[in-house]
């Protein structure tokens, strides 16, 4: 049986669980709602561990599960105490706190078990440190825009270069939602904004060159299989799919194999066997390294660019070599 | 300009002009001029770059064995039925053309809301206007099962057609509808999904992969087409699937249709294999389709003098009633 580790509002892990049932693999999907303490017991006897599971209320041994797929949600242990630590209780906030902690041990032992079968993906890597990428890209060889993280106004203008029009600005972290009076936002990636303005001193915010795109490209991968978009917005970065009301458009493009080598490197680096990276190509036709995301949506490159990844996302629980 | 694009493939443009006489020469700075004004070309800055823009894969393929069913209903009752069919199978898309009396929305509100049981995604409903529904009594009853994305009661008043973000809504002043009324082809069912495409390449866009219940209750490609493959009281669809001739037409694509094959809007079509020019030649073309390839005009194709005796074969004589 494959755990599927989705959110309820994920219509991809409807497709592929589509697939699934088309080639007869069992599974069970959990979504946000269903992954807070799944486990019953763990006995460790005989040089062996003996997990016992409670998945939606149905007993099963951890070795009946022949796959794993961390899509969204996330294996939690969470305690009854933890509502304790808002209460001016100093007794009960540690006891709340020192949970946490059990709850930890169990969540990475629990994490760490299940991505040794045969898994896509593991949630103790779905928050990848956005700066180790861009270190890690540098190491195996790609090019990344000119990147400065600082405090103080100077340093943007002389490490950076002087026309405002070509710095951008986006969080350290990765997208980030506020909600504020009843709506949410993104903070996205934005041009930085009349430089005169800025104060003299600030926290710690990132700027980046900004690259002129010819377009962008988005590669899904599984293990070793690049499948590549190349995506056509004049957005800033091509998150729209709309744009002027006109579908932005998407095309397959096939990566080079010297890129192909950096991402192999890039992805274990990472320690994801699946994800999506984000390049941008100038008008030089220099590439340009983005961001690598464990869990992005991949629907629309497999619908625009005709790559059946549902399909060969359910293929890879059968143990079968995906084909490109 | 497709010849063009062929001709002009891998080759430096300054070349592959070069190579032209002037007359061909204009033409084909016409149709750069019109792919790059229209954003459906661009300039690479090396072979390398073009030629890391592979033409798309064509192939098509689905989860679902069974993509889409037509059930003919004239009694409430035999929904429980198709219930069970639409679960053996996992059918995501689902069309009913209901033949009873619908007269009180609640009442069809409970038959529908049994679908949300089921394994399909989305629901079609055509029916009979006997309770003077307005559009928004349909608009407001669509809301309430989601499933729904298309409703058209015949027999209206007037014609009346309101589209929301899921649903269509249509009013048809048409007053008979059901098998004798399909397989129109008209340039309104034109579908430009690549799904459609890619289907169309290689498969039927009307019949591959679909299933049907007729009101007496026999299982068959769709319910215009003659050939029967067993009751549903003691034939399952499943069994009926597996039936040698079932897939017979699943994979007639408009390749292999005459007429069909030469029209530019072949695999954005939909097709008929019902209702045929030469009712003997399963690969004729679509009789009720006006549309002449070689001239690039439609012509109502009820009236036209080369179909009349298809028409006739048909029983489709209220036509010209």
């Amino acid at each position: 049986m494959v755990l599927i580790l989705s959110a309820s509002n994920d219509v991809s892990t409807d497709y592929v669980i589509e697939w699934f049932r088309h080639y007869k693999i069992p599974c069970i999907r959990l979504n946000e709602r269903d992954t807070g303490n799944i486990l019953a017991s763990v006995e460790f006897r005989n040089g062996k561990q003996f997990i016992a599971l409670n998945i939606k209320g149905q007993p099963i041994s951890m070795d009946d599960i022949t796959g794993v797929w961390f899509r969204r949600s996330t294996i939690t242990f969470t305690s009854a105490l933890s509502a304790h630590r808002k209460k001016e209780d100093a007794l009960a906030w540690q006891i709340a706190a020192l949970l946490d902690r059990e709850n930890r041990v169990l969540t990475e032992f629990i994490a760490t078990k299940l991505s040794t079968i045969n898994a896509l993906n593991n949630q103790l890597n779905y928050n990848t440190n956005k700066l180790l990428t861009l270190m890690y890209a540098q190491e195996v060889g790609l090019k990344i825009p000119h990147t400065l993280i600082a405090t103080v106004k100077d340093d943007i203008r002389n490490k950076l270069g002087n026309a405002d029009s070509e710095i951008i600005t986006k969080p350290i972290q990765d997208i980030f939602w506020l909600n504020y009076s009843g709506t949410s936002r993104a903070q996205y990636t934005a041009a930085l904004s009349e430089y005169s303005q800025i104060p003299d001193r600030f926290y710690y915010s990132l700027f980046q060159e900004r690259i002129e795109k010819k377009y962008e490209l988005r590669i899904f991968f599984i293990e070793e299989k690049f499948y590549a978009c190349a995506i056509f917005s004049k957005a800033t970065e091509g998150r729209n799919v709309y744009q002027d009301g006109k579908m932005v458009r998407m095309v397959p493009f096939s990566i080079s194999n010297t890129l192909k080598e950096q991402l192999v490197r890039l992805s274990s680096l990472c320690k994801l066997n699946s994800g999506s990276v984000d390049l941008m190509v100038d008008k030089q036709g220099d590439c340009y390294f983005l961001e690598i995301n464990p869990v992005g949506q991949f629907g629309y490159i497999s619908k625009e660019c005709n790559y059946h990844l549902d399909q060969k996302i359910a293929k890879f629980f059968q143990h079968e070599p995906v084909q490109q | 300009m497709q010849i063009f694009i062929d001709f002009a493939h891998g080759q430096e443009l300054s070349k592959a002009l070069g190579a032209l006489e002037e007359e061909d020469k204009a033409v084909a700075e016409e149709y750069i001029d019109f792919l790059l004004t229209n954003e459906l070309a661009f300039y690479c800055s090396s072979l390398e770059e073009y030629n890391s823009f592979p033409a798309i894969d064509t192939s098509w393929d689905d989860a679902a064995s069974i993509t889409n069913a037509v059930f003919e209903i004239d009694d409430p009752n035999n929904i429980t039925h198709i219930l069970k069919s639409i679960s053996d199978l996992y059918i995501p898309c689902v069309q009913l053309i209901i033949h009873f009396s619908i007269d009180n929305l609640e009442v069809f509100s409970k038959q529908i809301k049994m679908f949300n049981d089921v394994s399909n995604k989305t629901l079609q409903i055509l029916f009979r206007n006997h309770g003077e529904f307005s559009i928004g009594d349909l608009l407001a009853f669509s809301a309430a099962h989601p499933k729904i994305e298309l409703m058209i009661a015949f027999g209206s008043k007037e014609n009346l057609w309101q589209e929301t973000n899921n649903t269509s809504i249509i009013l048809s002043t048409q007053n008979d509808y059901g098998s004798d009324y399909c397989g129109i082809v008209q340039a309104a069912y034109f579908n430009f999904k690549l799904s459609h495409y890619t289907e169309s390449l290689a498969h039927n866009t009307c019949l591959n992969r679909k299933i049907s219940i007729d009101t007496k209750g026999n299982i068959k490609n769709c319910p215009s087409m003659k050939e029967s493959f067993g009751h549903i009281s003691n034939t399952t669809l499943a069994e009926a699937i597996e039936k040698s001739s079932f897939k017979n037409y699943w994979n007639i694509t408009k390749d292999q249709v005459s007429v069909c094959r030469d029209c530019e809007f072949r695999h954005i079509c939909t097709d008929c294999r019902a209702y045929l020019d030469n009712p003997d030649d399963p690969y004729s073309k679509p009789l009720k389709c006006g549309y002449n390839p070689y001239t690039c005009e439609w012509e109502e194709w009820s009236t036209h003098p080369m179909k009349r005796q298809a028409i006739q074969h048909y029983q489709l004589n209220f036509l010209n009633a």
